[in-house]
């Protein structure tokens, strides 16, 4: 069974190939290319205070943001037990080596973060 | 089987001319992402009482303040005479309500000295949110205040308790914002973690 889809795939991706008149794929172009990207500057590096009000994370301040990150979109997101989201914000654009984020969406309790991830899009 | 077939596909598709990729355009070439570390070592929460029949609002002998740090902290990192052989303290230190300048908040503060805290009681900070508990420009002292120290197996407790005051003029406030309460950030907890820049708010905007 298996290789009778096998080669029915064959049959279709081949130029010239009359099997494929029941099919009517849409788009019927594709397109597939490389593009490199690169980091901004090390992340790993960047400083996390907060503050906390009652038992919840309500603002996060940022530090040590690389100079090459300026211009950039920042995002944060709080995980908790097995890595699952706790609470998020941004993006924002990045301003320089500091950063407040003062509008965090879904509810991080303090002691339930176990670790956060910054992401940056661009500059 | 399968995967052979595949393969031979997408490279008939790349190569005929009707499955054509003319390039890709990104936004940006710039994508980063890491894990960073979060706080260990932390104010968790400030929190105030209200003297049994006291006026909300306003500061006064026998009003509290309680303090709650993330972990067990290094006794001796507030006060130089503690030490962690013991899981509770007891100390007697004045702090005031010192009038913020210019219509600054009003912040409450140890300002007074002891001898068995040499270098001082490394508590830090706390902006009331609100420039009127103290409407004259003299802080208002409270000398015999107790600070009475608490270390629980998970995290450690700071109950201050207002006495004799003396001093300035107690206003009472009707509203006003949160109290943030900025610690020394060289408080550590018993694994060196430093207490850093971390704050904490409290769930009231007005105080006492």
């Amino acid at each position: 069974m298996a290789s009778l889809a096998g080669l029915t795939l064959a049959v279709l991706a081949w130029p010239g190939s009359a099997a494929a008149t029941a099919v009517a794929p849409s788009p019927k172009q594709v397109a597939g290319a490389f593009a490199a990207t690169s980091s901004c500057g090390s992340l790993s590096g960047v400083g996390i205070a907060w503050t906390s009000t009652g038992a919840f994370v309500t603002s996060v301040a940022l530090s040590s943001i690389p100079a090459g990150c300026v211009g950039g979109k920042l995002s944060l997101t709080f995980v908790g037990s097995g890595n699952a989201s706790l609470a998020s914000a941004g993006p924002v654009t990045v301003s320089g080596a500091t950063l407040t984020l003062s509008s965090l969406t879904g509810s991080a309790v303090t002691t339930n973060v176990t670790g956060a991830y910054v992401s940056i899009v661009g500059p | 089987m399968i995967r052979v077939l595949a393969v031979v596909a997408a490279v008939v598709l790349a190569s005929t001319g009707t499955a054509w990729a003319a390039g890709l355009t990104l936004s940006t070439a710039h994508l980063g992402a890491s894990s960073v570390t979060t706080p260990t070592m932390y104010p968790m929460s400030v929190a105030f009482g209200n003297k049994n029949g006291g006026t909300v609002g306003k500061v006064q002998s026998g009003d509290t303040i309680g303090f709650v740090w993330s972990q067990q902290v290094d006794e001796a990192s507030l006060c130089s005479g503690w030490s962690n052989s013991s899981s509770s303290q007891s100390l007697t230190l004045q702090w005031s309500v010192v009038n913020g300048a210019s219509g600054a908040h009003d912040t409450l503060q140890v300002t007074g000295s002891s001898s068995t805290c040499v270098g001082g009681f490394h508590v830090g900070t706390i902006d009331l949110g609100a420039a009127g508990y103290d409407t004259s420009a003299t802080s208002i002292d409270f000398p015999t205040t107790t600070n009475v120290l608490s270390v629980g197996a998970a995290t450690t407790t700071l109950t201050v308790t207002l006495g004799g005051q003396v001093n300035g003029t107690a206003g009472t406030v009707g509203s006003g914002s949160a109290a943030i309460w900025t610690p020394v950030s060289t408080i550590k907890d018993r694994s060196g973690r430093a207490c850093g820049t971390n704050l904490a708010q409290s769930t009231t905007t007005v105080q006492f």
